[in-house]
């Protein structure tokens, strides 16, 4: 009895998805922001490397490493270069003060408040106060108390400079910007500190480079940076590093590109707070300046900055160019985040399963593997070289990776060996071993899906019970990468159902409605504990609901494709509890107008299910046979206009069409002729759009045939026409596109597809049916024309 | 509450004004009835794309042989987090006296995902600031001041809501007798109920980039004819004046393991043969194609073994039958051409008297 309960809610969740989905919609919903992280993970597949595993907050790492989200949520190089900048400052002065503080004056204060403070420094005795902002400020105070003037005269001059260098200086700044550079010549002349004469210096030759004057930039730094500031000052100070930037900028501006390239290089080495501006500014035009380039490197070290940083400019990471630089340079701490971005490049492609392709509309998904694997090799064989070699700074983390890589290449048994072999080898207590670790613990994780067997008859639990774990839960990889992972591994095991379900929204089932998925899931409802619908789905509900929706599915979808008899007898196993629930349509009803969402649903129109609608049309079809058989030629030709009628309407064109289709796109008005099916976003094969009216045709055609009536015969051949015009919008050749309305777009039809509204307007013009259609229908007067 | 009669009075005029609003958008219109808003509309007019205008001699001598006295200058470009990457540098005014300047923003669609009102509000002061700094500088360089500014961000229906809005905004914050103009995507034109009709005084309907630039089989992604075809048939009604654009330029796009990487504006720099090998195409007049053989900095970038170039650049040939097939427009008929863009490249390869037979001559037939 429990066991018959829990079934029942089990399979009841299905109901109330299905039950959503059967609401149509008119256009492509828009992506929730919920869903992009979903379409993002389509495109660029899956990542489980964690970023703890190495240091993400690196200075190096973002020109690596793919963690967007995390970079531009957390890494600020602008903060890391204000931050030095003020420890610079505070550590001048003794550490006494807070950086904010410092901040305060450095960056804060404002013109006024530093001439407040010169003047309070300058003056020996009986010091005016300070500006009241200012006047607690311990890192203010210790300036004016140590009468620091060249302290106070820097800033003033430095705030002077800002105007010229935050943006681009106009033109007619230059003369200013030169002035400015003359007054701190005369400055730098007076100054004692070397640790001022380098920060004038830099403003001096970082307003030579802005002002366009990158000749007396050079000169600046050739005669104030090399002979006049002490080699301590020079190798301690970030100001070093900034000034670099200025000059190699200043060397590229007059064309030499190979000396700008390799000092721009030192800066990204030595430099973190202009890292940035560094690795943007490198550019090599041709070959001659690379070779130039390393020709300027004093060593291998430097030369390997060099292939680092060409190497981080491409989208992917290939092993030849890793085993430059390690063998370069093998102990350089920073060889580790290329190669992690290698492994993530291949992460990316192998973790990929078809499902992922097909979402991400990659047609040739397999290829690209099949392609990308001797690259994959490559990168192993480099791994294992430099773990036998042990030179690498960080060995535990190659270690690591190579089993990844091998669980990447399909060797889970090597990977899981690999993993235990270094585990034996970290510490309980070191904090990196833990990261470590807790890294192993996902690729665990993802082994264990990766080895879930859809033969097995408990999949569905076991993938459940891993959704449940922690380890599941710290990477949202992990869900989507399970659902495209079961979803291949069911259509590997002729399991479309479940397949869809797994990888898509329920709604999926109705975009283009496949009888193998609704079978399957017919028979998923039937099984003993369909645990995945319990999960997939939400609703209270019991199975015959369940299997009334997916029958009401299949028995639409046949009734869209005329195969009426078989809609019938589908949805006859609908319970008659169910059948009484089911959504009431009225297809029989006349009308001229192409608008799809004209309300028929009037208590004058003949409501119907979709079960009693099949049941009409088989009806019909009895009766036309019939009456045609016993000679009332009239009364066949009637039935026959009705089941025209009735097709034409739940057509894509008629306002029915809900009769038939589960999600109509008015969108595809304008390429028709690339139907019947389309591309949807979030649908694994398209969205189906029921334009086929060669059954309505054929209906009108043999009521215009056999009617005794001119009346009738009008009418069976207006709409006969209509027909003809649909079946011309969604011919492959034609490129009338559809959009607007009827008295502005008129489609000039070929003659061939003009058969019956020529007949119409030539023999039936006197009908009394004619003068209505032509007042109501614009394009039958110009047709008519 | 009313008379019955009344109710009903007021039921059949809600619904007539219903029905005036829906169909407004597609009622016929008298072309003339618009206000035109293109100075010298007979005139064509040129994009400047770079960061830095300085004009060669020959970029001015192609400009007033074609009797060109507007040029579109783009003075900003906004990145996707609506930052500013690059602003026009002016360094030198000489060849540019006489000409009539009009600023060009550039904004990367995704500046206008989740972004607040408030957000909204600061950007398009930003841009208002930039173009009022030009109208106060300009006329001192030379004479003229600008009275355009137009709008380049290729607007999707996530954005179109934040876009139009941002436009709105824009408008109040220019001067009252500032027009406001957008470029306007083959797609956004065809579809203008699906798209949106941006708020702006007017458009420039940019008649390229047809194709998927990502596909590495695809033919020609600047422009295809039968996909420019596709675009227009049977419109000719779009609701804001227009004028039309032609593409220009040439590119190689490289592609790296399966994915697009870079462009690198230019197409001819592929000839060495020990470092690039030609691929074979499968027709005539498709575009040349390369593998990189062996490893070689190019243009500032670095291309590996197994790279893939394709270099793409429009035939006069095709380029005249685009120009018929834009003519032939009801609404694109009344003006000269814009060109994307000017730099020494197109001056070097493209005659005054080439370009303008692709407007004055008459269109041939082109079905």
């Amino acid at each position: 009895m429990e066991k018959r309960t829990r079934r029942y809610s089990l399979i009841a969740l299905l109901g109330v998805a299905l039950a959503s989905a059967l609401f149509p919609a008119f256009n492509p919903p828009e992506l929730p922001d919920a869903c992009s992280q979903e379409v993002l993970h389509r495109q660029r597949g899956y990542s489980f490397i964690y970023p703890y595993i190495t240091d993400p907050n690196s200075a190096y790492a973002p020109y690596f490493l793919d963690w967007q989200e995390y970079y531009r949520s957390y890494y600020q190089q602008d903060t890391i270069q204000k931050i030095a900048n003020l420890e610079e400052w505070n550590e001048r002065f003794c550490g006494y003060s807070s950086l904010g503080e410092v901040e305060d004056i450095v960056y804060k204060a404002s013109d006024s408040e530093l001439r407040a403070l010169h003047q309070s420094a300058e003056t020996p005795t009986n010091k005016p106060p300070l500006p009241s902002r200012i006047a607690d400020n311990t890192f203010a105070l210790s300036i004016a108390t140590s009468s620091c003037t060249e302290v106070t005269s820097y800033l003033i001059y430095a705030r002077a400079c800002e105007f010229y260098v935050v943006r681009r200086a106009p033109l007619q700044a230059v003369p200013e910007m030169l002035r400015l550079i003359q007054e701190g010549e005369r400055m730098f002349e007076g100054y004692q500190s070397y640790f001022l004469k380098l920060r004038l210096a830099y403003q001096m030759i970082r307003l030579a480079h802005y002002a366009g004057q990158p000749e007396m930039a050079i000169r600046l730094y050739n005669r104030l940076i090399d002979n006049r500031i002490d080699k301590k000052t020079l190798g301690s100070s970030i100001v070093t590093g900034w000034t670099l930037g200025h000059l190699a900028g200043a060397l590229q501006q007059m064309g030499n590109y190979p000396e700008a390239a390799w000092r721009f290089s030192l800066v990204f080495r030595n430099c973190p707070s202009k890292r940035r501006q560094a690795y943007n500014s490198i550019y090599f035009r041709n070959d001659e300046d690379w070779n130039a380039a390393l020709h300027l490197c004093r060593d291998d070290k430097e030369r390997s900055t060099l292939y680092l940083i060409r190497a981080a400019k491409s989208p992917t990471m290939e092993a030849a160019e890793l085993q430059t630089i390690y063998e370069l340079d093998p102990g350089n701490p920073q060889l580790e985040y290329p190669f992690i971005r290698a492994v993530q490049d291949m992460e990316k492609i192998f973790l990929r399963t078809r499902v992922t392709d097909q979402k991400a509309n990659i047609k040739d998904g397999v290829q690209i593997r099949e392609k990308r694997a001797p690259a994959l090799l490559d990168l192993q064989k480099l791994a294992r070289r430099v773990i036998r070699e042990n030179q690498v700074y960080n060995p535990k983390l190659w270690r690591a990776l190579n089993g990844y890589l091998q669980l990447l290449a399909g060797d889970s048994y090597g990977a899981e060996m690999t993993w235990n072999r270094l585990e034996a080898d970290l510490k309980k207590r070191d904090d990196y071993d833990k990261q470590l670790r807790k890294q192993m613990d996902q690729w665990r994780m993802l082994l264990r899906i990766m080895q879930l067997d859809p033969a097995k008859t408990f999949i569905d639990a076991e993938a459940y019970r891993l959704m449940e774990e922690d380890v599941f839960k710290e990477n949202p990889d992990f869900q989507f990468f399970l659902e495209d992972w079961l979803a291949s591994a069911y259509i590997a095991n002729q399991r479309p159902g479940k397949a869809l379900l797994a990888a898509y929204p329920p709604e999926a089932i109705g975009y283009n409605p496949d009888m193998a998925v609704i079978d399957d899931l017919l028979a998923l409802a039937e099984e003993e504990n369909p645990v995945m619908l319990e999960k997939v789905m939400q609703i209270d509900t019991n199975v015959d609901r369940v299997k009334a929706i997916l029958l009401e599915y299949k028995g639409a979808a046949l009734l869209g494709r005329g195969e009426v008899e078989g809609a019938y007898s589908v949805m006859d196993k609908i319970s008659e509890v169910e059948k009484a629930k089911m959504k009431k349509f009225a297809p029989f009803r006349e009308n001229f107008s192409e608008r799809v969402h004209t309300n028929v649903g009037a208590a004058d129109s003949l409501q119907l299910s979709r079960f009693e609608i099949a049941k009409m049309l088989i009806d019909y079809e009895f009766r036309a046979k019939a009456s045609e058989s016993t000679g009332k030629k009239q009364d066949a030709a009637i039935y026959y206009y009705f089941m025209g009628l009735a097709h034409y309407n739940m057509s894509y064109f008629g306002y029915a069409w809900e009769a038939v289709d589960f999600y109509r796109s008015g969108y595809n008005w304008g390429r028709l002729q690339q139907g019947p099916v389309f591309s949807l976003p979030g649908s694994p094969d398209g969205n189906k759009e029921y334009t086929d009216v060669s059954l309505a045709l054929q209906y009108f055609n043999k009521a215009y045939e056999i009617a005794e009536t001119r009346e009738l015969s009008a009418r069976a051949l207006f709409m006969a026409a209509r027909c003809q015009q649909k079946q011309w919008f969604c011919n492959k050749d034609n490129q009338y596109h559809y959009k607007g309305t009827q008295d502005q777009l008129i489609p000039v039809l070929p003659q061939q597809y003009m058969g019956f509204y020529n007949v119409l307007n030539k023999k039936y013009a006197d009908t009394r049916f004619y003068e209505q259609a032509i007042q109501e229908c614009k394009w039958l007067a110009l047709y008519a024309k | 509450m009313g008379t019955k009669k009344e109710n009903t009075v007021i039921r059949v005029l809600f619904r007539f004004s219903l029905a005036f609003l829906l169909l407004q958008p597609y009622a016929c219109r008298e072309k003339d009835a618009i206000p035109n808003v293109f100075p010298d509309p007979q005139l064509p007019v040129w994009y400047y794309w770079k960061t830095t205008l300085q004009l060669s001699a020959r970029e001015r001598a192609l400009l007033d042989s074609m009797q060109c006295r507007h040029v579109y200058v783009k003075i900003e470009d906004v990145g996707g987090d609506a930052e500013t990457l690059a602003q026009l540098a002016i360094p030198d005014t000489a060849r540019l006296s006489g000409l009539h300047l009009e600023p060009v923003i550039f904004i990367a669609n995704n500046s206008f995902k989740n972004r607040s009102s408030e957000a909204l509000e600061r950007l398009a002061q930003a841009h208002a600031a930039s173009f009022k700094s030009c109208a106060a500088r300009w006329p001192q360089y030379f004479g003229n001041k600008p009275e355009r500014v137009q709008i380049d961000c290729d607007w999707t229906p996530s954005t179109k809501n934040t876009f139009f809005q941002y436009l709105k905004i824009l408008k109040t914050h220019l001067p009252a007798a500032t027009k406001l103009g957008i470029t306007l995507r083959l797609h956004q034109y065809r579809d203008p109920e699906g798209t949106g009709i941006p708020p702006a005084d007017f458009a420039v309907l940019m008649a390229y980039n047809t194709g998927n630039i990502s596909d590495w089989e695809e033919e020609n992604s600047i422009l295809k004819l039968s996909d420019l075809r596709a675009y227009l048939h049977q419109r000719g009604d779009y609701p804001l004046p227009l004028r039309w654009a032609l593409p220009l330029f040439e590119w190689t796009l490289v592609y790296r393991a399966d994915e697009l990487w870079k462009i690198i504006p230019q197409t001819t720099n592929w000839k060495d043969t020990e470092k690039f090998r030609p691929i074979a195409v499968s027709a005539p007049g498709t575009c040349r194609r390369f593998e990189v053989i062996s490893g070689t900095f190019v243009a500032g970038h670095y291309l590996r073994p197994g790279d893939l170039l394709r270099c793409e650049k429009i035939s006069p040939e095709t380029l005249q039958q685009a120009a018929d097939l834009l003519r032939s427009q009801s609404d694109l008929k009344a003006a000269a051409p814009c060109f994307f863009t000017l730099d020494s490249s197109t001056a070097a390869q493209n005659s005054a008297q080439m370009l303008e037979l692709l407007w004055k001559k008459e269109p041939g037939d082109i079905h």
